[in-house]
């Protein structure tokens, strides 16, 4: 996975793009990965 | 006449003293630096005030308003020539934008998740804004000209900190106008029953997630109001601006003297940059004593420093009794005239 993003992402956006991927997971499944999507928002 | 009208009025005193507070401390350059940069950073906290004490929301990415505010400024007003209503507009215009996006991106986040992602949503812009050329990079945008809103053959222009505490001043009253009246608006009032009880709120009407983008929409362009003028009175702006530093500020001068106290960011912003200011540390401790303010009055005075009232007044009342106690057991002339009877 890192090579993977390494390879897609220049090294100065890697910070970026790893938090837009954070972002992205937690707008998507608040809950968690392990839980549904219609699981609870609440942290 | 109405309780806040009375109060607005009550305040107007206080505000022709604190526009002449700094020819009345001595009206160095210094002084008038840090009043300017009190004005600004208090109006910047006031964004985030309407989040926390209302929404009960902590929105650790509201350095990206101050940000958006400060850039704008810097390359409309560098590249593009604007002037300074423009690039106010502009500032404003954009914050909205972002603030749409952002509160759209968290309307099903509450707590925590919230949190994190704001933080996110900061640390992107951070790494962006060191790294991409349009911005600047690291050296950042300099060579901002002064700022100039002069209209209708009026000059209203600024070179030094002591030409634009007036506008700093100005844009400070407005931003706690514009609290003070959401505060009491029925806007105001749905977001305080969204944070207390959202369910009954939806019961009664409301709708949380439509309540918490409309707050977010009014809380951004404060924000960004605020690093309109800093971006004017550094000439200069960098990635500095979204440095931790000032969250851990906004999130101070919002607990410090308690939540939803009207002057209460302008109060804690004054008390830690007059530290920071004239009883300076040095270096990195200044930063050290900001940080363990906040986690003090986290910890210990979860109310901030107004809950420090309720218990002194209860020991102050302790203390009455027997005063009242000690004036009742004299004699009046009426009671004198009973027993004589």
């Amino acid at each position: 996975f890192t090579a993977l993003f390494g390879a897609l992402v220049s090294p100065a956006y890697t910070t970026a793009a790893a938090f837009l991927v954070l972002i992205g997971l937690l707008v998507l499944r608040p809950g968690g990965l392990s839980a549904s999507a219609a699981a609870g928002a609440h942290g | 006449m109405s309780r806040p009208s009375m109060r607005r009025i009550a305040l107007l005193p206080l505000g022709v003293a604190v526009l002449f507070a700094p020819s009345l401390l001595g009206g160095s350059a210094s002084v008038y630096s840090a009043a300017v940069l009190i004005a600004i950073l208090a109006v910047m906290s006031y964004g985030l005030d309407v989040i926390v004490s209302d929404l009960g929301e902590v929105s650790l990415g509201h350095t990206v308003f101050f940000a958006v505010g400060a850039y704008a400024t810097a390359l409309l007003s560098t590249r593009a020539g604007f002037g300074a209503w423009g690039t106010l507009a502009a500032s404003i215009a954009i914050s909205l934008v972002f603030a749409a996006v952002i509160g759209l991106v968290t309307l099903r986040l509450r707590e925590f998740v919230f949190s994190l992602v704001t933080y996110a949503v900061a640390v992107v812009a951070m790494s962006l804004a060191a790294n991409w050329a349009f911005l600047g990079g690291s050296d950042g945008v300099r060579g901002l000209p002064m700022l100039d809103l002069s209209f209708a053959g009026l000059s209203l222009t600024a070179r030094t900190d002591r030409e634009l505490w007036p506008y700093a001043f100005g844009m400070l009253v407005v931003a706690i106008y514009l609290v003070d009246r959401f505060r009491n608006s029925r806007l105001g009032a749905a977001a305080i029953m969204t944070h207390l009880n959202p369910r009954l709120a939806t019961v009664g009407g409301i709708d949380p997630a439509r309540v918490r983008l409309q707050v977010f929409l009014f809380s951004a362009p404060i924000t960004a109001t605020a690093g309109w003028l800093y971006a004017y009175q550094r000439a200069y702006v960098s990635v500095d601006i979204l440095e931790n530093y000032f969250l851990i500020l906004m999130l101070t001068a919002v607990i410090l003297v308690g939540r939803r106290q009207l002057l209460g960011p302008l109060l804690a912003t004054a008390l830690v940059l007059t530290q920071e200011k004239f009883f300076s540390f040095g270096g990195y401790v200044d930063k050290i004593v900001l940080g363990s303010v906040l986690v003090m009055v986290l910890a210990f005075f979860p109310q901030g420093l107004m809950g420090l009232a309720r218990p002194l007044s209860r020991l102050f009342r302790m203390f009455r009794p027997a005063a009242k106690v000690v004036a009742e057991s004299k004699p009046t002339a009426s009671t004198s005239l009973e027993i004589s009877k």
